[in-house]
């Protein structure tokens, strides 16, 4: 296995050899990394900071779902260490060809493709796909480089540098819909005039593991529990948008700027007006993101002339830019879905940012024409585009907007934290800033009773998970053993869910230090007083988790 | 899964009352294919399923 080290000023790559013991991937890749060689003091669009991408641990193997791809370094939303993963074809490829991570330093004054095959690596200029939106982009890339390459893209967003600004990957119908989303890790990959990787891995084969037969009836185990988990049914049936009515229903369906916890207008959004509308237009749910995907929980929808109009249309997105600015309209919320994978924008905190704007009169709740004018704005490049795609909290700042829901500067996704108050303390304390994929916590949700403990555990779980390249939703079903025993077997290393568990607190402590040299310290691990004072509706509750609980969640 | 006798008609919070399971419970239902509501009816063969809460997309 190796890395692959880039600088972007010479167009020099330099292959070296990954030490073979040492189990860093994915999120944990990108903290090791930053901790290695990114400087916490520079500007995060400056050629003295990294951008890195990594496949996970398992990546390139038959471990199911397990091709997810983190991308990250320092982030220009948050100023603090930044990971965002994404699912997508590239993750398998790169693991396929023994790639562990891929780190670029410096800058190209000219734009550059970064040309990824078994016969090694180069850069390319990119030429004609400057200035080009993903879709388009990613089909003229296909022309040049084959149709079996998987490709890894920043939008207009991300050649803007925006504080919001994704890094897409292709799916396995080749579209750029799946995005790591948070942090501005498109704008990461722009300062460094690096446009797209393009992956291609004919003749690799798959990683069959230093042990293959441990390894073959470790895979079995994990598809064989995933396979079990009866909520594998419900995302595959309903696609993740089944929070809109559950979230709805216990009152944490963000609404009209965070200003509600339920929609009354929440049918036009639901999983059934989905898949009523995709069942007469010719759309689908049950759709998978990567290769080896057992869940399978992403719809492509469709328009009512039948056309494609997008894919991986999830909950957050549904939410943050349907309920969050009172529109139920679900054919809009999915043209402004389209449009942000095109630009290369995070859905979640384009939500954030048009909601603060009723606050000054420049947005009116259910005004659905609007909302998509305000993301054209962003194609165009104006002043106004530029101030929403820099994210929920620079929007605000620049309006005089007081009640801004961020923290550590990332807005605040779907699952609201005062009716969901464990949810609440990971937005609070993750290195990452608000993040609803930092540490899920279900249990006992308006109580603010145990909710530290139960983040604490789910956050450093969480981590592990990210260095793995698992989806998320295999944690639903799997086990930190069974995770484990898959890349025991794999790297033929003694390695436990003791391990695993160490691994996820060696990255957060590692995160931790990072932002704290980065100028971000304890002192930033808190939702906003707000939310502390204004009661949501319908549970009209406040987030009362204690601070001084919260200021110990680190304490292990 | 189980087999339920109930009245007709009937909904799904009716389901939930004969299973003992509390309604005031963050759940996810699902009728079928599609997903449920508390106040859906219910018609014999239908079947129903309860989930725990989920987090995701």
């Amino acid at each position: 296995m190796s890395i692959l080290k880039i600088d972007m000023r010479k167009k020099e790559i330099v292959k070296e050899t990954f030490p073979k013991g040492n189990l860093v991937g994915g999120r944990a890749m990108i903290d090791y990394l930053m901790t290695e060689y990114g400087s916490p003091t520079a500007h995060p669009l400056s050629p003295e900071a990294p951008f890195i991408a990594a496949p996970g641990l398992l990546a390139g193997s038959r471990a199911p779902q397990s091709g997810r791809m983190s991308f990250g370094g320092k982030s220009p939303l948050t100023g603090g260490i930044k990971e965002a993963n994404s699912g997508g074809t590239a993750g398998d490829k790169l693991g396929r060809l023994g790639i562990r991570a891929i780190m670029v330093q410096g800058k190209s004054d000219q734009w550059q493709v970064l040309k990824i095959n078994a016969e090694g690596a180069v850069l390319e200029p990119a030429g004609d796909i400057v200035g080009m939106e993903n879709y388009p982009a990613c089909e003229k890339l296909r022309q040049r480089y084959g149709k079996g390459i998987s490709v890894i893209i920043i939008g207009p967003a991300g050649e803007m540098k925006l504080a919001n600004s994704t890094v897409a990957v292709t799916d396995p119908e080749d579209r750029p819909a799946r995005h790591a989303g948070r942090g501005g890790v498109g704008a990461m990959m722009g300062a460094k005039g690096l446009k797209a990787i393009v992956v291609d891995s004919t003749g690799a084969s798959s990683r069959k593991g230093a042990d293959p037969d441990a390894f073959k009836q470790a895979v079995k185990v994990a598809v064989e529990t995933i396979q079990n988990n009866p909520l594998r049914q419900v995302f595959n049936s309903l696609g993740t948008n089944v929070c809109i009515d559950a979230d709805g229903d216990r009152g944490s369906l963000p609404t009209r700027n965070h200003r509600h916890g339920a929609f009354e207008k929440r049918k036009g959004l639901s999983s059934n007006t989905m898949i009523e509308l995709n069942n007469a237009r010719g759309g689908s749910m049950g759709n998978a993101c990567m290769p080896g995907c057992i869940v399978r929980c992403s719809p492509i929808f469709h328009d009512a002339d039948g056309n494609h109009v997008t894919s991986a249309l999830e909950y957050e997105t549904v939410a943050m830019l349907g309920a969050n600015l009172g529109i139920d309209d679900l054919d809009s919320v999915a043209r402004m879905d389209r449009r942000c994978d095109e630009l290369g924008l995070d859905t979640i905190e384009v939500g954030c940012a048009i909601g603060v704007l009723n606050d000054v009169g420049l947005f009116e709740f259910g005004d659905a024409a609007r909302a998509e004018a305000y993301i054209e704005e962003i194609a165009q490049g104006t002043p106004m585009g530029r101030i929403i795609g820099s994210g929920v909290t620079q929007t605000a700042n620049v309006f005089g907007i007081d009640r801004i829901p961020a923290v550590k500067g990332q807005g605040i996704p779907a699952h609201s934290a005062r009716s969901l108050k464990g949810w609440g303390v990971t937005y609070a304390t993750s290195p990452q800033g608000a993040d609803h994929t930092a540490g899920v916590v279900e249990d006992d949700p308006l109580n603010p009773v145990g909710q530290v403990e139960r983040s604490r555990m789910s956050q450093i779980l969480t981590a592990a998970l990210d260095a793995t390249g698992l989806c998320m939703f295999t944690f639903l079903s799997g086990t930190p053993e069974i995770i484990a025993s898959m890349v025991a077997s794999l790297y033929g290393i003694g390695w436990t869910a003791a391990d695993f568990e160490e691994l996820g607190k060696e990255m957060l402590r590692q995160e931790r230090a990072f932002n704290r040299k980065a100028g971000i310290g304890p002192e930033a691990d808190g939702l906003p007083d707000w939310m502390r004072t204004d009661p949501l509706p319908p549970t009209d509750s406040v987030f009362d988790v204690p601070q001084e609980e919260i200021d110990q969640l680190f304490n292990f | 899964m189980r087999f339920l006798e109930i009245a007709d008609p009937a909904t799904v919070k009716d389901v939930l009352e004969k299973m003992g399971i509390p309604l005031g419970m963050p759940k996810v239902i699902m009728l079928n294919d599609r997903q449920g509501a508390i106040d859906d009816e219910v018609v014999a063969g239908d079947r129903v399923t309860i989930f725990p809460p989920v987090g995701g997309g």
